[in-house]
């Protein structure tokens, strides 16, 4: 389905349109679900998460400013009530194991992912993203799967731009390392 | 890692990650988010009721007494002109208790003594509106009528 722009649905909502704020909710509301399901770790829990911060993004629309993107300020709410809801003050990543990451992986064997079948990928994306902390798994996922810029990752999570590159860094790493564990076994031996 | 194995590695990561599947929560998500917040949008579109929040009825409390005790402390002569029609110290002769007498009592003696001066006054006017502004809207986090405080 094709969207609007973001501005458009904005305007028909403050003219009192449902259907608007209905087109704006069908629009985000699977990244912002993949936002709270990386935090809170189960579908419910993420489900009532996005609920919750629909409802507090409808009732603050007045106080959006739009100095940022409406979906930055979007999921910023969703990343807050997330955090919120599973009693965590602050961001808080899980210190990586130096030696680990460390050891440089031969992107050689690396290359030959490619050769993995397409449910073997998602098998091993899915699997390294549940070895990763929630806030490292979300930071890859926004990176990666949504392709959104370090810049707008920076202002949902609160972390500095120069913090989500270092992030990034270190978790390409630990991925690497995992990607180059996981080629070299059999996938049936792993999983 | 070189420039080259990260160049690699954000490649590799990308094709991977685009093989995953995207989230999504269930098929009737949004009829109940749009069930759950009609309401307010119904609500919006009416006139709404006039009512009195229990927070602006402890402004208006506070306004009061504010202003009384402004009014029976102040040394304006026009006020002490009023004050001799307005001996509020009738309030002890009506009081339930012994104990409430006393009290009246004791109040009405400690507010005789006080006299401001009126040049204060305005500036204890602005204070008591900028706490009853306060009061009002707390819950926002702003003030409506001394936003540059």
């Amino acid at each position: 389905m094709k969207y609007l722009d973001d501005e458009q649905y904005l305007v028909q909502i403050a003219q009192g349109s449902q259907q608007g704020f209905a087109m704006l909710v069908d629009k985000h509301k699977e990244l912002a679900f993949t936002v709270a399901l990386r935090i809170t770790g189960n579908r419910e829990d993420a489900e009532e998460v996005i609920m919750d911060a629909f409802v507090k993004a409808y009732r603050s629309l007045g106080s959006f400013k739009r100095e940022a993107k409406f979906s930055t300020w979007l999921y910023r709410i969703v990343f807050n009530t997330a955090i919120s809801r599973t009693r965590k003050k602050s961001l808080e990543f899980t210190p990586l194991d130096d030696t680990l990451t460390e050891r440089l992986p031969d992107m050689g064997s690396m290359a030959s992912v490619n050769e993995l079948t397409y449910e073997e990928k998602e098998e091993f994306v899915n699997s390294a993203l549940q070895s990763l902390p929630p806030d490292d798994a979300l930071l890859i996922t926004l990176f990666y799967k949504e392709s959104i810029p370090v810049e707008e990752i920076s202002q949902i999570t609160g972390l500095s731009q120069s913090n989500v590159k270092v992030k990034l860094h270190r978790i390409r790493k630990r991925m690497a390392v995992m990607i180059q564990t996981r080629i070299s076994k059999p996938l049936s031996v792993i999983t | 890692m070189s420039l080259q194995q990260q160049l690699d590695a954000d490649k590799i990561l990308h094709d991977l990650f685009a093989n995953l599947k995207t989230e999504s929560p269930s098929e009737d998500f949004t009829r109940r988010l749009m069930t759950r917040i009609s309401p307010e949008f119904i609500h919006q579109e009416s006139i709404e009721p006039f009512k009195i929040s229990g927070r602006i009825w402890l402004a208006i409390f506070v306004s009061v007494v504010f202003f009384s005790l402004l009014f029976f402390t102040s040394d304006i002569p026009a006020f002490d002109f009023l004050n001799k029609y307005l001996d509020f110290r009738w309030l002890a002769d009506f009081t339930i208790s012994d104990r409430s007498a006393l009290f009246f009592q004791k109040m009405v003696s400690s507010i005789e003594g006080i006299k401001l001066n009126y040049i204060l006054i305005p500036f204890m006017a602005l204070l008591g509106l900028i706490g009853i502004d306060r009061v009002i809207n707390h819950k926002a986090g702003n003030t409506t009528f001394f936003t540059f405080l």
